[in-house]
């Protein structure tokens, strides 16, 4: 689905809470509480905090698994429970597993059917994201043989099948080597560049830092801090996609050594 | 249109998957190997007799594997996507949630029919083999077709309870469990009618699918009590599958 | 319109779409039940059944519908204890089958014949005088009759438990009126075979009954198809012939009987009113010829 184009904003948190209610008492754990955030189109969000700040469930309202227990969550102006916010989202949970009995491509002709491309388009935006993500030799084996960034490259590659507007990454980079996240971000800066408006969480403070445009520190549920990279950090924003120093000599060693 | 491409996609999906559980092998050979010990009986040689009493005994091995099947499985594979988080691939795209459960139950149906209808091609082998050793003794297999599509009528019933309560657990071993322990509450009903236990009566009577034994002396029912029947069915699994879809909505993943 | 979420927007508090959703199953159920009335024709397990069944296991197999393997499984200890000639456990098993599952002829009318049949046999020796093996036969047999009386009450009549009924009223209580009965009951079920039309009429006539056996065939000739060679149209015709003759016999006989009978005492009057003529005709005896 297309995102209205006249809309300001395209993630948008209003007062955004979100209680948990634990077993045998009324009271709910507070997972997040009264967030307020906006997004324009085309950015790259970073979500980053500790374990328990309410990173992953924030993403999850976003995406319309679970509702607010206060204040609102939009994609484009739309509710993000309603249909039309999730056809214009792709999700990628953290650490998921996918069906191991299926190769790469049936996993992601089946996500392409439940999105309603037509069949078509789907073969061609299959072998087009397949190309993207790194599998194209690994396409007709089965999952259950992928190795753990193989799994993650099939998320993101799910998440992206269908064109959205929005991309909620829950620790995109987990399972990925240094050379599988250096073409992550360049990925992720082609997409946003795009206008595909990005928000992810991460726990890599220096490359959130080089990808994002605004980051947003949670702590117990709050927001602690909200801003772009240079207001936030004082500095010129690091706008380079070159590996660091470390990461060259990485790179280097593995081609020498195959 | 497209809601139906996503439940045919999610029941296909669900298929595989269940096709691959160790349970349904488990439980499909189970059930076979009951069907052989019916068979391997055969040595008191009780004549016709003997055909019944296999007859009987395959059909009630299909009728427990049956049900167990469609509890233990529909509670596995409903929660085996969202301790995986599979689902998400599903929920997070457009589409109702409705869709998901209907797909769910449509391809825990396909599975179930695939079980009775691979055993029940044994028992029609194991049934022609005895009465060609008791001299040809007639067998009518159409009596065997309908016994087997009313257990798969039964089963598919207690797969979509399962599912209703599924939807509301928290855990596959919860809801295998009260999944079982509807289907038993279910051949009670007959029993509560006659005890005036009428709270009972909210669950489906179970026990009107099991004509296998009037099919057994050679009843086939009529085309009234048929139809009757398969509506009686499709009213209760679209009732639970509804109230599943109904509570799933708003069920935080 | 996403209809889910406005109407789930609507109903905010959660406990009222719990209440909701318990309502609609109630409802949906209740709704439903007058449909399974009608489909519901199976006879319900009845408490002398339960009964039964009790401390044999068998309970919790018939509650999960599997009344028919329960049944078989009896059957099977049926016969082992059939094969050792064991009475009590015959017996016993005999009853356990029909309790577990009462919904198959097959197990009433064997194990009627088993009663019958076998065990006189297994009770006295063939050496046994005879009273001795009749009054054993007539124990065994009202056994076997009481066992498909119980039969037709919680299975329900058909010609098979009649005609059963019937045989054994013949071969062990000797009693061919009340196998008349049992025939006659047989013929009148729906599908029963055509011969028990036929044997009804037979008894009757061995009972010296023959214008009821007549009215009987008379009463079942239209119902005989012509295409049919198991109704036995022909004999049945000839049969009807044959018993007409033998009625107008039996009548004329029996009108000649009667008025042999008048004729006695018609003359018997008239030698008395004679005799009072002599005596009036003072006292004058006269020999006359009757």
């Amino acid at each position: 689905m297309n995102p209205p184009m006249d809309y300001p904003w395209a993630i948008e948190l209003v007062d955004f809470a979100k209680k948990y209610r634990t077993s045998g008492s009324g009271h709910g754990r507070p997972a997040v509480g009264g967030l307020t955030l906006r997004l324009g189109a085309g950015q790259i969000l970073g979500l980053l905090g500790p374990n328990g700040s309410g990173k992953s469930t924030t993403l999850k309202a976003l995406a319309g698994l679970l509702t607010p227990t206060a204040g609102g969550c939009q994609i484009f102006g739309h509710q993000a429970e309603s249909e039309a916010a999730r056809a214009m989202i792709g999700y990628l949970p953290e650490t998921p597993q996918y069906s191991p009995h299926l190769t790469g491509r049936g996993f992601l002709r089946y996500c392409g059917g439940l999105s309603s491309l037509p069949r078509v388009e789907l073969g061609l935006r299959v072998s087009a994201v397949l190309s993207w993500s790194g599998l194209e030799e690994a396409a007709d084996r089965l999952i259950a043989t992928y190795s753990k960034g193989m799994k993650q490259r099939l998320g993101l590659a799910q998440a992206i099948l269908h064109e959205p507007a929005v991309l909620l990454l829950d620790e995109p980079a987990s399972g990925l080597d240094p050379a599988g996240r250096l073409i992550l971000s360049q990925r992720l800066r082609e997409l946003a560049a795009g206008g595909t408006t990005i928000v992810l969480s991460a726990h890599l403070l220096t490359s959130a830092a080089e990808l994002c445009d605004r980051l947003a520190i949670l702590g117990a549920g709050r927001l602690l801090v909200e801003g772009t990279v240079p207001a936030l950090l004082g500095v010129a924003p690091v706008r380079t996609l070159e590996p660091s120093r470390l990461e060259q000599l990485y790179l280097e060693k593995l081609s020498l050594h195959g | 249109m497209a809601a139906g491409r996503r439940i045919r996609l999610i029941a296909q999906h669900t298929l595989a998957e269940a096709v691959h559980l160790r349970l349904t092998l488990g439980l499909g050979l189970m059930s076979a190997v009951l069907m052989g010990a019916a068979y391997r009986l055969r040595e008191f040689n009780f004549g016709g007799a003997e055909l019944k009493f296999i007859n009987d005994f395959g059909l009630g091995a299909m009728g427990l594997g049956g049900g167990l099947l469609a509890a233990l499985v529909t509670a596995q594979l409903f929660f085996q996507d969202l301790e995986t988080r599979a689902i998400y691939a599903v929920l997070t795209r457009p589409g109702q949630r409705w869709e998901y459960i209907a797909g769910k139950f449509t391809g825990v149906a396909a599975l179930l029919a695939l079980f009775f209808a691979v055993l029940s091609l044994l028992l029609v082998g194991l049934l022609q083999v005895r009465a060609v050793g008791l001299g040809g003794a007639s067998v009518r297999w159409e009596i065997l077709l309908y016994a087997s599509g009313l257990l798969w009528l039964k089963s598919t019933l207690i797969a979509a309870m399962t599912l209703f309560v599924g939807a509301y657990a928290r855990s596959a071993l919860f809801t295998s469990c009260l999944g079982l322990l509807v289907a038993a509450v279910g051949q009670l009903q007959a029993w509560a009618q006659q005890s005036g236990w009428d709270w009972l009566r909210v669950w489906p009577n179970l026990a009107l699918f099991d004509a296998q034994a009037a099919l057994g002396v050679g009843q086939i029912p009529s085309a009234s009590w048929m139809i009757g029947t398969l509506g009686y069915w499709a009213a209760y699994v679209a009732l639970f599958n509804g109230l599943a879809a109904y509570i799933f909505q708003r069920r935080e993943i | 319109m996403d209809w889910p979420l406005i109407f789930f927007n609507a109903v905010k508090f959660k406990a009222l779409r719990g209440i909701l959703a318990l309502g609609l199953l109630f409802s949906g159920s209740w709704g439903l039940r007058h449909l399974e009335r009608q489909l519901s024709d199976q006879p319900v397990a009845r408490g002398a059944q339960w009964s039964e069944l009790i401390g044999h296991g068998g309970i919790v197999a018939v509650l999960g519908g599997m009344r028919s393997v329960v049944a078989s499984g009896f059957w099977l200890q049926t016969n082992v204890a059939w094969e050792q000639r064991d009475i009590q456990a015959t017996t016993l098993g005999l009853n356990l089958t029909v309790a577990a599952d009462e919904r198959s002829d097959y197990f009433w009318l064997n194990g009627a014949r088993m009663l019958a049949y076998d065990l006189p046999e297994w009770r006295v020796s063939p050496a046994a005088p005879r009273a001795v093996r009749e009054k054993v036969q007539r124990e065994q047999g009202k056994q076997a009759l009481e066992f498909l009386r119980k039969g037709i009450q919680w299975h329900g009549a058909n010609a098979a438990f009649y005609i059963e009924m019937g045989n054994i009223y013949l071969r062990r209580m000797d009693d061919l009126a009340a196998a008349a009965e049992c025939y006659r009951w047989a013929a009148n079920q729906p599908s029963a075979p055509y011969y028990a039309a036929r044997i009804h009429a037979n008894l009757l006539q061995q009972l010296g009954r023959p214008a009821e056996a007549l009215a009987w065939l008379e009463k079942i000739r239209p119902t005989l198809p012509a295409n049919e060679p198991a109704a036995r149209r022909a004999l049945v015709e000839a049969w009807i012939e044959t018993l007409k003759r033998e009625v107008e016999t039996v009548e004329a006989e029996k009108m000649k009987a009667e008025n042999n009978a008048i004729g006695w005492e018609e003359q018997k009057r008239k030698i008395g009113k004679l005799g009072e003529l002599e005596k009036w005709n003072c006292g004058s005896s006269a020999s006359f010829a009757v």
